[in-house]
């Protein structure tokens, strides 16, 4: 009988020397890994955790994570962009896990303070927790220098963090944008420690329908109201052909004096409403 | 997926790379700056991750700018900073590898342009010309083919100007933007680029 359950070594860890003794021979556990004392962080107790993490943990699409024990929530759209008037964050809200649909409310933007924004995709709790901590020190920063952080900076210490953790299995494709004393700032940061900047970016599986619109009819220079109008639409676009994004459509902008949420719309009730004008046009 | 090319000339380097910064099917931008500064008179094209990309080069140029303040303002040649650069990732190999594949070249006054070949196992080589990447099966055979001792700076970059047609007729991967430059007596200079890496 094969006692060695996929997750019992992070889930039990109490149990751990009780375990070790009554293990399958097979199972080839080591010392756990503990990075710093104070923060105690254990990785899973087998060879190589980057590995056991990557193949039952790994964010996959469509039926490749079919096998898994754990399966973790993937599957997004978001996306970015610049234009004169400032930055249109837009993002859908599903959260999948295989096939099943896990949330139709998920806020895939994080609001990491008055003035910088976050999107997330990928592992939920990798995006969540490391921006978040992004936050706490983007604050330490404003209380030592007593200005506040330049999305530059704050986006380096979130790519250096990804960095240091290169290789131990997190997942997590975002973009911190915001406006600070050089002007509107979008970058791109990843889990393998990428940052790139950019006038516009999207990410997640449905980021290729998303990008479709947004190459076609992206100019610097449209107004405030065709730039909301093409950041819904391009999410719009992004969850009506995948099936791993959907739910509602949750839009920011960006300005000198800060985000503002503009709107959270059900993409279902976008889909009646864009017929509608198709059907409009055509009679006309 | 990156491409780097690199040609000597009488006088100087040439140094070429592919601009495209790419993740399984989406191309994310197309104006990257993969052939960086490392000193006045000498650069690095690099191929390999973007976080390594960045990492790496910042980490030689500051080494290089910081060897300089210490030591009252001494260059240190192009072979001395291929040295450096090839023990650095020698150091790295066995602890947390820097996954690029470099061309560094350079000019002095007495040599005059040199270009060293590294990979990511830190293997060492001075080389007349080079290239990484798939293109490499594709151009080396244009830069053996072209190449002499005695190339003029326009004769160099026609040569590069030929791999690069190359590789977009034979090439799978789009790579529409190359940044093409110069190392010279004057210093590092960007010749010419498809895509404008300020324009973000």
């Amino acid at each position: 009988m094969n006692e060695f359950i996929i997750g019992s070594d992070i889930l039990d860890i109490g149990k751990r020397q009780n375990n070790r003794h009554s293990c399958h021979e097979s199972c080839t556990l080591s010392a756990p890994l503990i990075l710093e004392n104070s923060g105690m962080l254990l990785v899973p107790t087998v060879k190589n955790p980057a590995e056991f993490v990557r193949s039952n943990f790994s964010s996959a699409c469509g039926n490749s994570d079919a096998k898994q024990e754990v399966k973790f929530a993937k599957g997004t759209t978001t996306l970015a962009f610049k234009f004169n008037d400032g930055i249109i964050v837009s993002v859908d809200s599903r959260s999948t896990m295989g096939a099943y649909i896990a949330s139709g409310t998920v806020k895939k933007v994080i609001e990491i303070n008055p003035f910088l924004l976050g999107t997330m995709a990928g592992g939920a709790a990798d995006c969540s927790f490391w921006e978040r901590n992004l936050g706490t020190q983007c604050r330490l920063y404003e209380l030592r220098n007593g200005r506040r952080i330049s999305v530059a900076s704050a986006s380096q210490l979130l790519a250096n963090t990804m960095s240091s953790y290169r290789g131990y299995g997190l997942s997590m494709g975002t973009m911190i944008t915001g406006w600070d004393e050089t002007g509107p700032q979008l970058y791109y940061v990843d889990d393998d420690g990428t940052r790139l900047k950019g006038k516009y970016f999207s990410v997640g599986s449905g980021s290729t329908y998303a990008y479709g619109v947004l190459d076609t009819h992206y100019r610097p220079d449209m107004t405030v109201d065709e730039a909301i109008d093409l950041g819904k639409r391009a999410i719009y676009h992004a969850t009506h052909r995948d099936a791993y994004s959907g739910g509602i459509n949750n839009l920011y902008h960006v300005t000198s004096d800060g985000w503002r949420k503009i709107h959270a719309i059900d993409v279902n009730e976008m889909h009646y409403q864009f017929e509608e004008e198709k059907q409009n046009a055509m009679h006309v | 997926m990156d491409t780097v090319l690199a040609i000597t000339f009488k006088g100087g380097v040439v140094l070429a790379a592919d601009q495209s910064n790419a993740r399984s099917i989406i191309t994310y931008q197309s104006n990257i700056d993969k052939v960086k500064e490392l000193s006045s008179h000498s650069a690095i094209g690099v191929a390999g991750p973007n976080c390594d990309l960045v990492n790496f080069t910042q980490y030689i140029a500051k080494n290089l700018a910081l060897y300089r303040l210490n030591h009252d303002g001494l260059k240190l040649s192009t072979k001395a900073q291929a040295n450096f650069c090839r023990s650095k990732l020698a150091e790295a190999l066995r602890k947390g590898p820097y996954q690029v594949n470099v061309l560094l070249g350079g000019y002095d006054e007495d040599v005059g342009g040199s270009l060293y070949y590294m990979d990511y196992l830190a293997a060492l080589e001075k080389v007349d010309f080079g290239c990484h990447g798939h293109a490499s099966s594709f151009c080396l055979s244009i830069m053996d083919r072209e190449f002499r001792k005695d190339l003029d700076e326009e004769e160099a970059i026609n040569i590069i100007d030929h791999c690069i047609d190359e590789i977009h007729t034979r090439f799978l991967i789009n790579q529409p933007n190359y940044m093409i430059k110069v190392i010279d007596k004057n210093g590092v200079r960007i010749s010419k680029f498809g895509g404008d890496p300020s324009d973000t």
